[in-house]
C-alpha cells in the first residue's frame, strides 16, 4: 500500500516542560486553553496546512477543509491533563476539580482544539497503539486515502512533563525522554512526489523503536529523537521527507514497516 | 460497489445484563441508573450511576479490560466462535486502566510511593485494553484503540471495516468498554453536565447525564450477511470543545456520509438510535439534526436505561440497534416522560420492520459520528 507525501512538518524537543512557540495562525485565547499535546500538534500541523493548498493543487487533489480527514495518533495521550484534573480533585476536593483539565483529558482533545484553530471540519479519528501508534495511524490513514481517493492529514504527538516522566521511571523505562509532534499531508500515490509505503519487513531490515535500544538486535539504530515514544518514528519520517531521503522503520514485535522513499 | 461486510456475532454486558436481558429490560422500560444501589465505595451516594453488578476481577485487575473479556467469555461459552488468525482488535475506550491509575496518583500526591508503580502511567496508557483482549483471544491481526471520547465506539466500526476491505486483517472484532472511575464521574460534575435526578433523554425537563459502565462487541467479517455494516462516517464541528454546534449540521453531514456509499436516501432510514445524553444542550441540538438527517425515522435512546457508557457507548448502541433490527422492535426512550417537540421517541416498544438503521454519537472535540446497518434477514418479531 502506497501513498504520496505532499508536505510534512515536525517538532522535537529534547526535554519536556519547555515553552512551546505559538504558531501565528493560532489565536492567543485558544492557545491558552490548549493542552500541551495540542500545542505540540499545532506546531507540526501549522506549516503543513499552510503549504497544503498549493501542494494539493500541484498533485491535482482536492483540498477542502470540510472533507479533509485528520488522523491523530498518540501513544501517551492526555496523561498530563488527566494528572492535572486528578490533582485538583484529590487536593482541592470535587467542588474545585478543574473542568478545563477534565475536558482536555480526553485523548481527542488535541484534534478538537486543532479543528477549531485551523477550521478542519472533516473526519477525525484518534488512534492509540502504544509503541505501534505511528504504524497503526499511518495504516489507518493510508487505507482511508486509498479507499476515498482523497488527501488526509496524519498527526502524531506525544508530550512530556515532570509528572509523566515520573510515570515512565516508575514503569522502569530508563531511556532518554523527550517530546514532539509530526504532521504529514498524504494523498493517493502519484509520480513525482515522495512515496510512503507500508511493507512487510524482512529480518534485520526491520528497525525498532529507539525507546528500546537494547532490543535492536544488531539492526541499524536510529540516531536521534530518542524518547519521543511512538512519535520518534514520525519525526524521523518528516526529517527524511525534508531531506528527500529514503528511510525504513520497523516496529517492535511486528514484521510490518513504514518505508519513506523519495522517488524521481 | 464496495465489498460487503457483515456482523457475524454481537453482544454486550450492561448494567442490565447480557444482550437478551438488556434488550428485554430496555423494552420493559427498566433503568439501571439509580441513586444509591450498587456502586464503588468512592462514588457519592447522591450521584446516579449504572454499575454492572458483576465482579470481573478474575479476568483482569483492570475493570475496563475485565468487563470486555467477561462479555466475550460469556458469548463464547454460549457458542460464539472467534478465529484468532488474522483477527484485528479495534477497541473503543476512553479511560483504559484509569481506575487503578487514580489510586496510584492519589498515593503519590499524598507523599507515598504508588503501591503498584506501573499503575501511575503505564497501565492506563490508551492501548492497553486492546492488548489485553488481543492476548486473551490470541489474536494475530492489528490491534488499535480508538479514543475519540463518546464517539469512540462508532468510529471503531469504521476503522475495522476499512482494515477488512483493505485486506489488513481477515476478520475484525470491534470491542467497546469503559468502567466507572473518579475522573469521568467528577469530571462531568465539574462541567455542570451531571444530572441531579436521573438521565432523561429528550425529556423536556432533562437536567443532565448519568454515567454507566458496559462492554460490547461485534465481530465483523467480509462478505454478505443478514446484517451488514453499510457505512460509517465522522465529521467535526470546529466550534467548541465540549458543546455541539447549535444547528447540528455536523451530525447531519456524518449521517448522510454514512449512508452515501450505498446510495441510500435519508427518507429510507427506518430507525435512528440517538446519542441523547440527557443534557439540555446535546439533546436539543441532536433533535434538530435527526429531524433533518432522518425525517421519517422512529428514534430510540438508551442512556436512560444503561447510563452513558462513554467510550463503549457507540458499540453498545450499535449492538442494541442490531438486535432491534433483528427483532423488528424499536425500544422506548426510558425515563422520557414528555419528549421535546419533533423527536419521534415513545414510551413503549414498537414493532417496526427495519431495513436501514442508523446509530449516532457526539463527543468532546466537536466530533460527530454515524454508522448505518442494513438488515436483510427474517425479522424475529416479538422474540
Amino acid at each position: 500500500m502506497k501513498v504520496s507525501v505532499l508536505a510534512a512538518g515536525s517538532l522535537a524537543m529534547p526535554a519536556g516542560g519547555q515553552d512551546i512557540p505559538r504558531p501565528t495562525r493560532v489565536e492567543a485565547g485558544g492557545w491558552r486553553r490548549f493542552s500541551r499535546l495540542a500545542r505540540l500538534g499545532a506546531c507540526a500541523l501549522s506549516p503543513v496546512l499552510e503549504s497544503a493548498p498549493d501542494a494539493c493543487r500541484s498533485a491535482d487533489v482536492d483540498f477542502d477543509r470540510d472533507e479533509l480527514a485528520l488522523f491523530f495518533g498518540t501513544g501517551i495521550g492526555e496523561f498530563l491533563s488527566s494528572y492535572s484534573f486528578l490533582k485538583s480533585l484529590f487536593t482541592k476536593g470535587p467542588a474545585m476539580a478543574s473542568p478545563l483539565a477534565f475536558q482536555n483529558s480526553v485523548h481527542n482533545a488535541a484534534p478538537g482544539h486543532l479543528s477549531m484553530a485551523f477550521g478542519l471540519r472533516g473526519p477525525s479519528e484518534t488512534l492509540c497503539a502504544g509503541p505501534l501508534t505511528v504504524l497503526r495511524t499511518f495504516e489507518r490513514a493510508m487505507v482511508h486515502v486509498v479507499a476515498h481517493e482523497q488527501a488526509a492529514i496524519v498527526l502524531l504527538a506525544d508530550d512530556l512533563g515532570a509528572d509523566s516522566e515520573l510515570g515512565w521511571r516508575l514503569a522502569g523505562v530508563d531511556a532518554p525522554l523527550a517530546e514532539g509532534a509530526a504532521a504529514f499531508l498524504i494523498a493517493p500515490a502519484r509520480s513525482g512526489s515522495p512515496v510512503l509505503s507500508l511493507v512487510e519487513a524482512r529480518g534485520d531490515e526491520a528497525l525498532r523503536s529507539p525507546l528500546w535500544p537494547g532490543e535492536v538486535d544488531g539492526a541499524r539504530t536510529i540516531g536521534c529523537a530518542e524518547g519521543l515514544y511512538s512519535t520518534a518514528e514520525a519525526h524521523l519520517l518528516a526529517q527524511a521527507f525534508a531531506r528527500s531521503e529514503g528511510l525504513r522503520i520497523g516496529f517492535r514485535g511486528e514484521r510490518t514497516a513504514l518505508d519513506l522513499q523519495a522517488l524521481p | 460497489m464496495r465489498a460487503p461486510i457483515h456482523l457475524a456475532s454481537f453482544g454486550c454486558l450492561t448494567a442490565l445484563g447480557d444482550l437478551p436481558s438488556s434488550f428485554a429490560s430496555l423494552c420493559a422500560g427498566e433503568s439501571a441508573v439509580r441513586i444509591g444501589g450498587a456502586r464503588p465505595d468512592w462514588a457519592p451516594e447522591d450521584m446516579p450511576i449504572a454499575m454492572v453488578p458483576m465482579d470481573v476481577s478474575a479476568y483482569s485487575r483492570h475493570r475496563t479490560f475485565g468487563l470486555a473479556i467477561a462479555a466475550l467469555d460469556e458469548a463464547i461459552r454460549a457458542g460464539m466462535s472467534i478465529d484468532p488468525d488474522g483477527l484485528a482488535i479495534v477497541f473503543a475506550n476512553t479511560t483504559s486502566g484509569m481506575l487503578l491509575g487514580e489510586t496510584a496518583i492519589a498515593q503519590h500526591l499524598a507523599g507515598d510511593s504508588p503501591e503498584v508503580p506501573e499503575d501511575y502511567l503505564w497501565n492506563h496508557l490508551a492501548h492497553r485494553p486492546a492488548e489485553a483482549v488481543g492476548d486473551w483471544l490470541g489474536a494475530t491481526g492489528p490491534r488499535v484503540v480508538v479514543s475519540t471520547a463518546c464517539t469512540s465506539g462508532t468510529v471503531a466500526f469504521g476503522v475495522a471495516a476499512d482494515l477488512l476491505r483493505a485486506g489488513r486483517c481477515k476478520r475484525a472484532l470491534v470491542v467497546g468498554s469503559d468502567a466507572l472511575c473518579r475522573t469521568t464521574l467528577f469530571g462531568f460534575r465539574a462541567l455542570g453536565a451531571y444530572t441531579r435526578t436521573s438521565c432523561r433523554p429528550f425529556d423536556v425537563e432533562r437536567d443532565g447525564m448519568a454515567i454507566g459502565e458496559a462492554a460490547a462487541f461485534a465481530l465483523l467479517e467480509p462478505g454478505p450477511g443478514d446484517l451488514e455494516l453499510i457505512g460509517c462516517a465522522t465529521r467535526t464541528d470546529a466550534f467548541h470543545l465540549t458543546a455541539p454546534e447549535p444547528t447540528g449540521k455536523g451530525l447531519v453531514r456524518a449521517v448522510l456520509a454514512a449512508i452515501a456509499p450505498e446510495g441510500i436516501d435519508r427518507g429510507a432510514i427506518d430507525h435512528v438510535n440517538a446519542h441523547a445524553t440527557g443534557t439540555p444542550t446535546n439533546d436539543g441540538v441532536e433533535a434538530l439534526s435527526i429531524a433533518e438527517a432522518a425525517p421519517n425515522a422512529p428514534v430510540s435512546a438508551v442512556k436512560g436505561a444503561f447510563g452513558h457508557t462513554l467510550g463503549a457507548a457507540g458499540v453498545v448502541e450499535a449492538v442494541i440497534l442490531a438486535e432491534s433490527m433483528r427483532r423488528g422492535i424499536v425500544p422506548p426512550a426510558v425515563r422520557c416522560a414528555q419528549a421535546i417537540p419533533g423527536v419521534a421517541v415513545h414510551d413503549q416498544p414498537r414493532f417496526v420492520p427495519q431495513r436501514v438503521g442508523v446509530s449516532v454519537n457526539l463527543a468532546f472535540g466537536g466530533h460527530n459520528a454515524a454508522l448505518a446497518l442494513r438488515w436483510s434477514g427474517t425479522t424475529e418479531r416479538g422474540r
